[in-house]
């Protein structure tokens, strides 16, 4: 592991420079993308459908490589178990409890099994799910999965938080409700995490900044801070919010006329 | 692979089969095997026109694998067969009563066919090989039930190549094609038929429904007839036939094996009986020894009387006088 | 107790119909018995005959199970071989399902001149008829496994080994026993197909051989007795790959959901 004073030495958590990405020779995912993520950030991509957002939490995430340009996580590269990884869906393995879900990445950090069983427990009870331990996949809702699946990322104690729209295929209550759990997840760990969304309140609501993406090829439109420091329900609902959204909406509007 | 789908085909196939009736002035005779000289008497008969000559109007159908003639009549898919002796008396032991009308061979020429390498000329030497037969043919199954051998079988899948590769094997087969073909091969076969080895029976038996011939007597008479004229003309000058069954019916049996299998037919169509009852006589000693046999060897459960399963009342002697 | 009342109940009273109607049919329809037997003789027989059914089915029993064994051993290990590499997929591939289009009854006569009679060439048609649903069900759940999966497991830095033992190996269950249930039957069908042409005679004899033997001597009822003999061995075989796949994998797998809901 990396000392934390190392770490602390470079507040930069994910560095992109001058980035590229092209699927072949006519189509361009991504073109001249420069983003820095500082630690402790919250920071949401979000953009038209198909403009390459997850592609660029994919390269983030070193599971694909640019076509030019640079992505560096300085201090956590090649440091296993840094980079959290979320999906859309939970992704879970059917034939696993809750628990033994939680535990897949830390076998494959080769943890004792002992560890990963009280590591597992804690994660669960972290994003509240204490008491369903044994159950399996098909025996949860889809919010619960999508908890199991934020445990099995938060039980890594990652170093970076890389999550494509996770709450996207669930109803708007259970979605809000984990908004706000999650909330309080990353704040109390001081994570630092890139968030893919398609929904501008959402953005809004988790981050601290939010960099709008355009249309293909995607290139940074604009990067507007979030001034809140306070989180609540009710926020959502102040003309402050309402405001920042208003302009988030209106970027990434111009960033659809770019063509 | 589910029972209920299982019988319901079956159901469906004997309904579909019952459905299928001959029509009433076609009479249509099932043989046993792909055309060959074994039926050498139908189609001599039909080449030379004395069905036509009797105003029958005769239909010959080629048997072949899973062909059992003896079900076709007896569903009456067929007016006459043409099978065993033992088919016959199996009928009658399932309730069926066949009658069987004329004899082409006086000795089955079915037996086993060995390597004349092993030696072997008896049913003793048999123990000793690998039997290579179709389950269940009664002779072979009666002569193991006399002799007590018990050699190993394997099920007989047509094909002699097996038994050309081994020396210690013995296949069934047919005294009047086999041994050519295999002496063709490379091989130096001994044929040793049921008789030789002690079990002697009629082959090429043709037989109707006994309903039948009580209803239809001058039609059978007419019919075998046909077939003594047609067997006689045949032992006479068998070329013609061979030729006609080569060229018309079955363009597989070739005219050297045809002329093979005429040459060892002389022999076995012919008896005592055929000299003073006609060509494709029988007599009540061989039918009898037969049935008791099988009975015996525990092949039918039933005793069966042989004597109402056969006659040579439809036969003309004077069919005994081409035999040179 | 009561699910398998449930399970049991309707097939069984299926059952009943058909033997009550089988035989109503045979007494109306006055069908002699040896073009259709009815249930009362062919049980008759089946009791008669019970030494040789009872040599059949055990002969029959051992050489379908040597058949499927050998058709899992193989098809598992050619389907593990087949999902490491797309191009030995691509290559080899077809040609199994060339295997499987080779007709089995027409090639046992070689089977024969190869290795010999009895046991080893049935159990090879056996084989040949059964190697296929298991290696194609394999292998399509080794290689239709959630990316996503894959993904997550490569970022914490997993090697094929790992990925395989997690997610792939896990993955397959289902759709191996998918293809042993296929199999399975076929191992048995396979098996009666290959005694019926190159089976062994005798205290050897199978059921395939009987199935020959009976209609040789035109004796329907013992071809019928002979038929069910291998319809039973055929379902307990279904039935054995049933039971195993609820026994590894009944709590999670969705088509075992129905049972213990």
């Amino acid at each position: 592991m990396v000392a934390a004073s190392e770490i602390r030495a470079d507040p930069v958590r994910v560095s992109i420079r001058d980035l590229e990405k092209r699927f072949s020779q006519d189509v361009v995912a991504l073109r001249g993308i420069d983003l820095d993520v500082e630690e402790g950030e919250f920071v949401s991509l979000v953009g038209p459908s198909g403009c390459g957002k997850s592609t660029l939490l994919r390269l983030v995430a070193g599971l694909d490589h640019p076509t030019s340009g640079k992505v560096a996580r300085p201090g956590i590269d090649d440091v296993p178990g840094s980079v959290g990884f979320v999906f859309q869906d939970a992704h879970l393995l059917p034939w696993r409890t809750a628990r033994r879900n939680v535990e897949l990445l830390l076998e494959i950090q080769n943890i004792p099994g002992e560890e990963r069983r009280r590591r597992a427990q804690e994660a669960l009870a972290r994003v509240g799910l204490e008491g369903f331990e044994d159950a399996y996949p098909r025996q949860l809702s889809g919010g619960m999965k999508m908890r199991v699946s934020l445990a099995r990322t938060l039980v890594l104690d990652p170093q970076l938080f890389l999550l494509d729209e996770p709450f996207g295929a669930l109803d708007e209550i259970t979605r809000e409700k984990l908004n706000d759990d999650f909330l309080e997840l990353t704040r109390s760990s001081g994570l630092t995490t890139l968030f893919v969304t398609h929904s501008v309140t959402e953005a809004v609501y988790l981050s601290t900044r939010v960099v709008v993406i355009s249309d293909r090829p995607g290139t940074v439109v604009d990067e507007i801070p979030v001034p809140f420091t306070e989180r609540h329900r009710g926020l959502r609902n102040t003309p402050e919010f309402v405001k920042t959204c208003a302009v988030v909406s209106e970027t990434l509007y111009r960033g659809m006329g770019e063509r | 692979m589910r029972r209920p789908v299982t019988l319901l085909a079956m159901l469906a196939i004997v309904v579909a089969a019952c459905g299928e009736k001959v029509e009433d002035d076609t009479i249509s005779v099932q043989t046993d095997w792909f055309a060959s000289t074994d039926h050498a008497a139908l189609y001599a008969a039909e080449l030379y026109g004395y069905f036509e000559d009797r105003n029958l109007d005769v239909e010959i159908r080629q048997g072949g694998p899973g062909i059992r003639a003896a079900n076709d009549v007896a569903t009456e898919t067929a007016t006459f067969g043409l099978a065993l002796t033992e088919n016959t008396i199996l009928a009658a032991a399932e309730d069926v009563e066949l009658l069987s009308v004329f004899a082409t061979y006086q000795e089955s020429p079915i037996g086993l066919m060995v390597h004349e390498s092993s030696g072997v000329s008896d049913i003793e030497g048999i123990a000793d090989l690998t039997v290579q037969i179709f389950p269940g043919q009664v002779f072979w199954e009666v002569l193991k039930h006399e002799t007590g051998i018990a050699p190993v079988e394997i099920a007989f899948d047509g094909s002699m190549t097996a038994w050309a590769e081994n020396p210690d094997w013995a296949v069934q087969g047919f005294a009047t094609t086999n041994p050519f073909d295999a002496r063709k091969a490379g091989a130096r076969p001994r044929m040793l038929t049921a008789t030789q080895l002690g079990f002697r029976s009629y082959a090429g038996v043709i037989f109707t429904r006994q309903s039948y011939a009580r209803e239809n007597p001058q039609a059978v008479q007419s019919f075998v007839e046909a077939l003594q004229q047609g067997f006689a003309e045949f032992l006479a000058d068998p070329e013609p036939v061979i030729e006609y069954i080569n060229d018309k019916v079955n363009a597989d049996f070739l005219i050297e094996v045809g002329e093979a299998a005429a040459s060892v037919m002389q022999d076995l169509a012919v008896s005592q009986d055929t000299e003073s009852s006609g060509l494709g006589a029988m007599n009540a000693g061989v039918w009898d020894d037969v049935a008791a046999r099988m009975f015996d060897a525990g092949i039918i459960r039933s005793e069966v009387d042989a004597s109402t399963l056969w006659t040579n009342a439809y036969l003309s002697s004077h069919g005994a006088r081409v035999i040179q | 107790m009561k699910r398998v009342v449930e399970l049991i109940g309707p097939p069984l009273l299926v059952l009943l119909i058909v033997v009550g109607l089988w035989s109503l049919a045979v007494r109306v329809l006055g069908l002699p018995a040896f073009v259709l037997p009815g249930p009362a003789r062919v049980f008759e027989t089946a009791i008669v005959e019970s030494e040789r059914l009872t040599t059949g089915f055990r002969n029959t029993l051992i050489a379908s199970t040597v058949g499927l064994a050998a058709a899992t051993l193989v098809g598992v290990f050619g389907a593990v071989i087949l999902s490491t590499s797309r191009v030995l997929e691509r290559a080899l591939y077809p040609w199994a399902v060339v295997l499987q289009t080779v007709p089995a009854v027409a090639v046992a006569p070689l089977f024969v001149l190869w290795v010999g009679p009895g046991l080893v060439s049935v159990v090879l048609v056996a084989f040949i008829i059964a190697v296929f649903p298991i290696l194609a069900n394999t292998l399509m759940g080794l290689v239709s496994t959630d990316p996503a999966l894959i993904d997550l497991l490569r970022m914490q830095g997993a090697g094929r080994v790992a990925i395989f033992r997690k997610i792939r190996l896990p993955n397959s269950l289902p759709y191996f026993f998918t293809g042993m249930r296929i199999s399975a039957g076929l191992a048995v069908i396979g098996t009666i197909v290959g005694e019926m042409v190159v089976g062994r005679g005798g205290a050897e004899a199978g059921l395939g051989y009987y199935v020959v033997f009976s209609a040789t001597q035109l004796k329907t009822d013992f071809v019928f007795a002979t038929i069910i003999v291998s319809t039973a061995l055929g379902i307990a075989f279904f039935l054995a790959m049933v039971g195993l796949s609820s026994l590894v994998m009944g709590r999670w797998h969705e088509s075992e959901l129905r049972l213990d809901r």
